[in-house]
């Protein structure tokens, strides 16, 4: 049978800018509109007021003009609460709401999580290098930073899913860099790649040799980049002008943005540069210079907690600097000449600066791309679990199970027991983090093994197994050996949504995304032979004392049809409709017998759209 | 043990390089087994290495055709090599895989420590306790512990190695000279706690 499987993209996800590359005649290439196009994507969506979503350089151009509705840096927010980013606020022209455990943008009476913000910039990408390549790409590998923890994954996962993307890889960024690095000039050797971009530093330490391209170690932060030192800038201005502490205008900041940014890039080539500001509204003037020395200093910090990572990085790889053959930087932060001085006084090595900080990560996740679509078969990449993962045990400490840079895929259990006697069920609480107590780590998942005889303390034999596949996907598994009970557990790509509400929105920004009327008439019959799909799961087991078995069989035959057109997603309206007008039919009397006609309303009714 | 297929002494217990042909059905073993290495406690590190990378390449579901790529087999051994490399490549891992493996492994005390070591052990973890305040002020002393604890690591692995030296030898007290293996394991790990402390103290300066 012919199985040839669509091209796989690669995307890099960025704070700043996104990208998408394709592995094409044995090497990876990014996709363009022209030879004059760049590529890139800004990793900008800016609401208008008619209602017409812009993405990337049309987004950017609008935030100037449309300061409160335009978002940036939406990646810098994945994984954070409210709580979190509240010190950032006052920095941020567009709103922010949300509490201890959540973050949404607000834009007039819509509100909007951060991976939806990202899956327009995704669904971008993709619509743009499809066009580039001539073809429909459907299938993705993305970049996300190495030292993202499971939930901004699944923020990752998630933003891709509702850009109807299939995401083959989430591949880290360091490591794609070191992919596209090593390929293309044939290296060999242990090499660091220092990656500051625009809202994350990530330090990777890999050993390149014969294809194989080993992570041996990572760290990093994922809230330190180019943006903090724009922020920087941006206060120097503040302090160094006569406004007083009022409330700043979102004029205003994205004015102080857009200066910050633009002197900091410039700052890169001169040793001195003249900022001027002038917004109308409140009232804003300032004329100044900044010189480098005064920059360095204002990042200084910064810089020298990448540093600490580094640092880390090599003790944890089991090097020292020496054992490094060459740094590699990645990220357009590392364009700054203080951060290139400071890295090779770190190292003591001049730092490799031959590659397009925009561009390499892209490419190698096209490379890897290559590799999972089975035409590249001579590369090998064995990565890392970038944060150690454990379980909670007495008095809220956290035993860790799988400790941070183990090599992928990777099973290992450990043996545990009870502290009470008799205790009927063991709770196997899973999280993520360095920390040691339970209320400073990532919790993952709960899950219980439950029904166990009584046994005194310490007798209860419980086996935890943790699996991490080649995605990086964790399946936590728990047994109790004396009893034999069990209970399993698959840490899905969640980001503190339901099930339900994780649909809508998907659905939502499927919705957003069809222009065409009928498409989103195929979307919502999909949705009402889900609902119905559901409700018949639910009623069965009573249907079964009710009604006859060949009327049951025929329900469950039906059942399983429209399974199965929902399954190959299916967008003949006509299929759908006789599908679930047929299962509509076929219920009635199960309705009828258990509830009555406004229950069968609820299976077969129409969608009660919220707005 | 020779490859079924081609006659050929294999690299490991789930893998022939010569008829370049994954074992399904075999058993992995230990880690050993694995990389069908001696099992001794010196290491040719070269050598692990090496057949480490030739079975990653083997067993990667990467490495595979998507059709074949979510066999749960595939998962499994892959898994085994990393984890088995892992415990080869750590000296303590080693030791300790080395230790597992042996028939009186069970009948071995596993808490013994030598004889007033812990006592000396809880002097050196107080006197850092009372650093913790103020490192700056001790760095020279915590730097000493450091030393002292690293040099003790190795010590200890020293000992591990003389004793494994028996293991094979004709009329030599096994059992005996695998509980001073077993004790000595004990000890590093106290040391590397302590270790771990001072050198998050020291971190901080």
């Amino acid at each position: 049978m012919e199985s040839k499987k669509d091209p796989i993209l690669g995307i890099d996800l960025g704070t700043t800018n996104s990208l998408g590359a394709l592995f094409r005649d044995g090497q990876p290439e990014i996709l363009r509109a022209g030879s004059g196009d760049d590529g890139l994507v800004p990793s900008v969506v800016s609401y208008t007021q008619e209602g017409r979503v812009c993405v990337g350089k049309q987004a950017l151009a609008e935030l100037s003009s449309n300061p409160h509705s335009t978002i940036y840096s939406s990646k810098r927010f994945f994984g954070k609460t409210y709580s979190e980013i509240e010190p950032e606020l006052s920095k941020l022209p567009f709103k922010i709401e949300g509490d201890a455990k959540s973050l949404n943008f607000r834009i007039g009476d819509r509100v909007f999580q951060p991976f939806e913000i990202s899956a327009e910039i995704l669904r971008e990408v993709q619509k743009l290098a499809s066009k580039a390549a001539g073809m429909e790409l459907k299938r993705a590998v993305i970049t996300v930073p190495a030292y993202f923890d499971d939930q901004q994954r699944s923020e990752t996962r998630a933003a891709a899913r509702a850009a109807g993307l299939e995401v083959l890889r989430i591949l880290n960024e360091p490591t794609a860099a070191a992919l596209a690095y090593g390929l293309d000039l044939k290296k060999e050797g242990t090499v660091a790649v220092y990656d500051l971009g625009g809202g994350t530093f990530d330090v990777s330490i890999l050993q390149l040799r014969d294809g194989v391209f080993k992570v041996l170690s990572t760290s990093g932060d994922t809230f330190l980049g180019g943006d903090d030192f724009d922020h920087a800038i941006a206060e120097y201005i503040l302090d160094n002008s006569q406004m007083k502490d009022e409330e700043l205008s979102s004029e205003l900041l994205v004015a102080l943005k857009i200066a910050a940014e633009a002197a900091k890039k410039r700052l890169s080539d001169l040793e001195e540069v003249s900022i001027s500001i002038h917004v109308e509204e409140p009232k804003f003037s300032f004329e100044g210079k900044l010189d480098r020395e005064t920059f360095n200093q204002m990042i200084a910090s910064r810089i020298k907690k990448t540093l600490r990572s580094c640092k880390g990085a090599l003790k944890d790889a089991g090097l020292t600097k020496e054992d490094i053959s060459e740094v590699v930087l990645v990220g357009g932060s590392t364009r700054i000449p203080y951060v290139r001085e400071q890295v090779q006084d770190f190292f003591l090595k001049t730092p490799y600066v031959g590659l397009n900080p925009d561009e390499v990560v892209a490419l190698g996740a096209a490379v890897q791309g290559g590799v999972l679509e089975g035409c590249k078969r001579d590369v090998l990449l064995l990565d890392v679990v970038p944060l150690s993962l454990g379980i909670e045990t007495l008095g809220g400490a956290v035993t860790k199970i799988l400790l941070r840079n183990t090599t992928i895929p990777v099973s290992i259990t450990e043996e545990f027991t009870t502290s009470v006697d008799n205790q009927s069920g063991i709770i196997v609480h899973v999280l993520q983090g360095e920390r040691e107590l339970v209320d400073d780590c990532r919790s993952l998942g709960k899950f219980s093994v439950s029904g166990l005889p009584s046994m005194p303390a310490g007798l209860p034999k419980l086996s935890v197994n943790f699996t991490i596949d080649e995605n990086g996907m964790l399946k936590v598994h728990a047994h109790e050996e004396r009893s034999g009970k069990a209970a399993s557990v698959e840490i899905a790509p969640s980001i503190g949504l339901s099930k339900e509400e994780m649909d809508r929105i998907v659905e939502d920004s499927i919705e957003n995304a069809m222009d065409d009327f009928e498409l989103r008439m195929i979307v919502e019959l999909r949705n009402k032979a889900e609902r119905i799909l559901v409700a018949l799961d639910r009623t069965l087991d009573r249907a079964r004392d009710l009604m006859e078995k060949p009327q049951i069989e025929e329900i469950l035959v039906c059942a399983a049809e429209t399974r199965e057109l929902l399954l190959k997603r299916e967008r003949n309206k006509e299929v759908l409709e006789r599908v679930i007008d047929r299962l509509g039919d076929l219920t009635r009397p199960l309705a009828d017998l258990i509830f009555n006609d406004a229950t069968h309303e609820a299976l077969v009714g129409k969608a009660v759209k919220e707005v | 043990m020779l490859c079924s297929s081609c006659g050929a002494e294999p690299i490991s217990s789930i893998y022939c390089q010569c008829c370049e042909s994954l074992n399904l059905g075999a058993k992995p073993g230990n880690p050993f087994e694995v990389f069908q290495l001696p099992a001794k406690f010196p290491l040719d590190k070269e050598l692990l290495e090496s057949r480490y990378l030739l079975l990653s390449r083997a067993t990667h579901p990467d490495q595979v055709t998507e059709d074949f790529r979510s066999d749960s087999r595939l998962l499994f051994f892959s898994s085994k090599v990393n984890e088995s490399y892992r415990k080869l490549k750590d000296d303590f891992l080693r030791a300790q895989s080395l230790l597992e493996i042996q028939e009186c492994y069970q009948g071995l005390d596993p808490n013994r420590l030598p004889e007033g070591f812990l006592l000396s052990m809880l002097e050196i973890q107080e006197d850092v306790e009372s650093y913790t305040d103020n490192p700056k002020d001790h760095q020279q002393s915590l730097e000493e512990i450091e030393e002292r604890m690293e040099s003790a690591v190795k010590e200890s692995f020293r000992e591990i190695n003389h004793s494994y030296d028996f293991l094979g030898v004709s009329g030599a007290d096994e059992r005996q000279k695998l509980q001073e293996v077993k004790t000595q394991l004990n000890t590093v790990r106290y040391y590397r706690r302590v270790l771990e402390s001072v050198e998050r103290l020291l971190e901080e300066l």
